[in-house]
């Protein structure tokens, strides 16, 4: 009865296939808050990772880019120009219609160029319900295999169990306790039509680098299960991330130079490890 | 990435000793160094590569008269501009016999 009651309460993020004309619409279908309810540890770690602030990443990139794409590529801001940006820093964008991506790309502009500090402190923060949250890791990016497996269900949640849920569908993804999945952004980008983003190339350093040099560590590893990580999936902005990550040791002497002057001199030996399964930094 | 080392002289004098950024360098197709994903096409690497241990080594003169010194060692990450963030550091203590 509990269930039920919950059922009905908190119904969750339908991860609905429609086009969005305004950004309560869009996410209010894509909304996290309900996830919080039952998942409640998981959800704390998540607001303080990056990926709940990933509308708000890179916005003086995405700033310039959209100026560059009216100025040097000599065409009108669309759609397809948000998602090579936003696939990754917001997937759910993918159901905005042209005039609710027009307005993002305002609040973009207001949110970093804008004079009044309220006017740009109220872009930034509609930006902010933009993000990687639940829904586009447990659904929207779920199968990295779409030819073999499908597309993700609507209103469907992609776990490492697929332990049933009263409250939504739930199936079994091994795609999400593997790097490819990370690797869908974590990795450069190729828009449709074929041209590359350079935002990272941390997958292929992780590919090419370490799994080649015999590493056998997932990302899920080292940013999720390592000391109990979790959803908080921390990296580079990470103190102990980045200590695990790598290594430094030091010998110093000090001898003295030029013969007859008899200048002090400093010798210093240096290691610098890389532990970590990519290049360092990346992102 | 940033590792830097210094050297403190026994009379307070602070000397550089060496300092190695480690970073990917994004190009454009003409070899024009560029900060935007959308310019950069292809980069150059000079970031510690995983599994890989890196070995730097540095000389540097000290003022005459300097009998000892710290040498301190730091591995720093940068996540802005404004914002160091040390990962790791090193502290020696070295000395010099008297002139011959």
């Amino acid at each position: 009865m509990r269930w039920l009651l919950l059922f009905f309460l908190l119904v969750p993020p339908a991860a609905a296939r429609a086009e969005f004309a305004s950004l309560d619409e869009l996410v209010r279908a894509y909304d996290a808050e309900s996830c919080k309810a039952c998942h409640p540890t998981i959800y704390e770690e998540w607001t303080s990772s990056y990926h709940a602030r990933s509308g708000l990443n890179s916005l003086g990139v995405l700033r310039e880019f959209i100026e560059a794409v009216e100025r040097d590529w000599q065409r009108e801001f669309r759609k397809e120009d948000l998602m090579r940006c936003m696939d990754c820093h917001a997937p759910q964008l993918k159901d905005a219609s042209e005039s609710l991506v027009r307005e993002v790309a305002r609040l973009v502009v207001a949110a970093t160029d804008d004079k009044d500090a309220a006017g740009k402190e109220a872009a930034r923060k509609s930006l902010a319900r933009l993000n990687v949250n639940c829904v586009s890791c447990h659904n929207l990016k779920a199968a990295v295999e779409k030819n073999l497996q499908g597309a993700p269900q609507p209103g469907v949640y992609y776990g490492p169990t697929g332990k049933p849920s009263p409250a939504h569908g739930t199936a079994r993804s091994s795609a999400i306790t593997s790097s490819p999945f990370c690797g869908q952004c974590h990795s450069l980008y190729t828009a449709a039509d074929r041209e590359t983003a350079f935002c990272t190339s941390l997958y292929e350093s992780y590919q090419d680098h370490y799994r080649a040099n015999g590493g056998l560590e997932s990302c899920q590893d080292c940013h999720m299960r390592a000391k109990g990580r979790g959803h908080r999936m921390p990296g580079r902005h990470d103190l102990d991330a980045v200590r695990d990550g790598i290594t430094l040791e030091a010998s110093a002497v000090g001898i003295r130079l030029h013969p007859g002057r008899w200048v002090p001199a400093a010798v210093v030996s240096i290691s610098l490890g890389n532990r970590a399964g990519h290049r360092i930094p990346d992102g | 990435m940033v590792l830097e080392a210094t050297a403190t002289t026994d009379t307070g004098e602070i000397v550089p000793l060496g300092k190695k950024e480690y970073q990917e360098i994004g190009l454009d197709l003409d070899g024009n160094q560029r900060m935007s994903a959308w310019q950069i096409k292809e980069i150059i690497d000079f970031s510690p590569q995983p599994g890989k241990i890196l070995t730097e080594r540095f000389i540097q003169e000290l003022p005459e008269g300097t009998g000892s010194a710290e040498i301190e060692v730091k591995v720093s990450m940068w996540p802005d501009p404004k914002t160091e963030m040390v990962a790791h550091r090193v502290v020696k203590k070295i000395s010099f016999a008297p002139r011959p």
